[in-house]
């Protein structure tokens, strides 16, 4: 049994279902989801034709937050506190970009509300357009690659570092490719009253120009390379990361994904790949990634 | 006809009724002799259609809805004892 039902219209090999169905099905469905637009709500919502098994609502691309918050509030009003956790399923492009200003609202207010950002790393739903959260040197329709541009020109956006600042109870990233490590992380989530953030990398298999077999690999190539920091904020202190037991060069994860492919043929490639590079190496210094201990 | 009712509430589950079981060029086949029931391929399933049965103490029972399958491989690939393999459909071979 199952509360995000089979059916639905996601690519094959989509990492989304993974991540939602896992989380909700750990709730054992007690819970109240808010959506932003995105291709979670194009797959599971249509009408007529609804995957879903728990309470869910979808407003607008911006406010997925401050339906949320509104649902929560209501809750408390009603004294129905106890009748399931709310949650919002964003997309990476209403988390960072068009729904930023709710988002730091619902943050502020410190409402009790579990905000998971699917992170896809660009607009897939409409076809590849470049979010915030895109990383660099990303080809996609609104940063085409050309003589003279290698792709998007800026570094991907650090939600963590924006929801940390924001001094929550409990910030973390995850990926789809270790489910068991998204359960946990979200069932460890909602035991913190107030607002939580959790950030999960999902592969997009048509955006990132891969196959669908492949989509857990890639995702599990961006944590190796250290592209994709694992790690675990309770109360603004880093408290856990996933270690990395053998890391990577980045030029493996890039030259497998279509999106990433220019990289080695363009004559500014080599100078993306060398920052790219950088920023994975910052990130294993910053949160210390390589080490023996393993978790989960 | 599509009846759309009040406030466009959506009934649960109506995704069922569409058999995404045609998607896909692939099918995955088990060999349940391998398996120790992890259930990394349960969990990990995108169209929650597989379903890892224990039969005995050592012996499990992997089972795949045919109906939702879009033949993604990601069971192939998180297997950890190379017990499932995906094999083309008869209509996509060349």
């Amino acid at each position: 049994m199952t509360y995000f039902a089979s059916g639905h219209g996601a690519c094959p090999g989509c990492g989304i279902p993974v991540a939602v169905r896992n989380i909700i099905d750990a709730f054992d469905g007690k819970c109240f989801v808010a959506n932003s637009t995105g291709c979670l709500e194009i797959i599971s919502s249509q009408y007529g034709r609804s995957a879903w098994g728990v309470p869910y609502i979808h407003s607008l691309f911006e406010n997925p937050a401050a339906v949320a918050a509104g649902i929560e509030s209501a809750l408390k009003a009603l004294g129905r506190k106890d009748e399931g956790h709310v949650l919002v399923f964003a997309g990476d492009g209403a988390t960072a970009d068009i729904g930023i200003g709710p988002l730091s609202g619902m943050f502020d207010r410190n409402h009790d509300v579990l905000y998971i950002c699917l992170d896809n790393e660009a607009y897939q739903n409409t076809g590849n357009q470049q979010s915030g959260l895109t990383p660099m040197g990303c080809l996609t329709t609104t940063t085409p690659v050309g003589k003279l541009m290698p792709g998007k020109i800026r570094q991907k956006k650090d939600m963590v570092a924006i929801a940390l600042a924001h001094k929550l109870a409990y910030v973390a990233t995850a990926s789809v490719a270790f489910p068991r490590e998204v359960v946990r992380k979200a069932k460890k989530a909602v035991e913190f009253e107030g607002a939580k953030y959790l950030q999960i990398h999902s592969p997009c298999v048509t955006g990132w120009g891969i196959t669908g077999d492949q989509s857990f690999k890639i995702a599990k190539l961006a944590f190796e390379t250290g592209l994709y920091p694992i790690v675990e904020f309770e109360h603004g202190e880093l408290i856990r990361v996933r270690k990395i037991k053998e890391k990577r060069p980045v030029e493996e994860y890039l030259k497998i994904q279509k999106r990433f492919r220019h990289l080695f043929t363009h004559p500014k490639g080599e100078d993306v790949i060398k920052t790219l590079q950088s920023i994975a190496d910052e990130n294993i210094r910053r949160y210390n990634l390589m080490g023996t201990e393993t978790e989960v | 006809m599509l009846k759309i009712g009040l406030g466009g509430v959506s009934e649960p589950y109506l995704s069922l009724k569409f058999k995404t079981g045609d998607w896909g060029t692939h099918f995955p086949s088990v060999d349940n002799e391998k398996c120790k029931g992890c259930r990394d391929c349960e969990i990990s399933c995108p169209e929650a259609c597989i379903e890892v049965k224990k039969l005995n103490k050592k012996k499990f029972e992997v089972t795949f809805d045919f109906d939702f399958c879009k033949g993604c491989g990601i069971c192939a690939y998180v297997c950890r004892e190379d017990a499932i393999e995906m094999i083309v459909k008869e209509a996509y071979k060349v």
